[in-house]
């Protein structure tokens, strides 16, 4: 439900006027919610940002999904995340 | 990508079934550079202060957030969550798994971004029923966010 709950606040935000982008754990949820921005990951569920204790790739994993924040693509944007 | 065929029977089977609700928003626009940009942090991993309630962890769900302050000492964050749909013990580890506070100072450090805001804002995402999420909680916390002159935001679940 996590992910679920995640686009719906997503959205509260968006429509506050902040630019939003989420992570995503599980793609057929994100799918259905559609929030505005969602980095998908190949980690497993509570593993947002890859592994704890690996700031290199929580940073990689940060970066990646920033880097919605700025395309000139429309949202909704879903877009898997290259390890 | 965390694969619906490894939860359980049960969680399958609710999750194949279960309607999710899409979500209805208008598109923001950013108009400054990130490097410029106040940088809020929202996760549904639970975390709350040991100084604040626990998570009422009904069946249908609790629609409420704790606010963080991202100047808090990692360590003592606790973890509400008590879904055994995931494995707990990567956040419990490194809260920044899924409230990245450390990597965000650095990132700010680095210019990368303007700064991280002062406060963040933590849910526990196992809710069901997500109405009372949506019509009163979630826009209260980013109401909470637009007072603060967040810019952006960075959205993690667990």
């Amino acid at each position: 439900m996590c992910n679920q709950s995640v686009g719906l606040i997503q959205a509260a935000f968006e429509n506050e006027g902040i630019v939003t982008v989420s992570i995503s754990l599980y793609r057929f949820v994100t799918e259905k919610v559609r929030p505005p921005r969602a980095l998908c990951v190949p980690f497993p569920l509570g593993y947002p940002l890859g592994a704890p204790n690996d700031p290199a790739l929580q940073r990689r994993v940060i970066l990646a999904a920033l880097d919605l924040l700025t395309t000139d693509e429309p949202p909704p944007i879903i877009r898997d995340f290259q390890p | 990508m965390a694969e619906l065929s490894d939860a359980s029977l049960l969680v399958r089977s609710f999750m194949r079934a279960y309607r999710y609700t899409t979500s209805s928003w208008r598109p923001a626009r950013l108009t400054k550079p990130l490097a410029a940009c106040n940088v809020g942090l929202v996760t549904t991993a639970a975390f709350h202060l040991p100084t604040q309630p626990a998570f009422d962890l009904k069946l249908a769900g609790d629609p409420s957030f704790r606010v963080i302050p991202t100047e808090v000492e990692l360590a003592t964050l606790k973890v509400g969550h008590v879904s055994p749909s995931f494995d707990h013990a990567g956040i419990e580890r490194d809260p920044n798994l899924a409230l990245p506070i450390s990597r965000f100072q650095e990132l700010a450090a680095e210019g990368a971004v303007g700064r991280l805001n002062g406060r963040a804002w933590s849910f526990c995402g196992s809710i069901a029923k997500p109405g009372e999420l949506i019509r009163r909680t979630a826009p209260e916390a980013a109401r909470q966010a637009r007072t603060d002159e967040v810019d952006v935001a960075l959205l993690t679940p667990v």
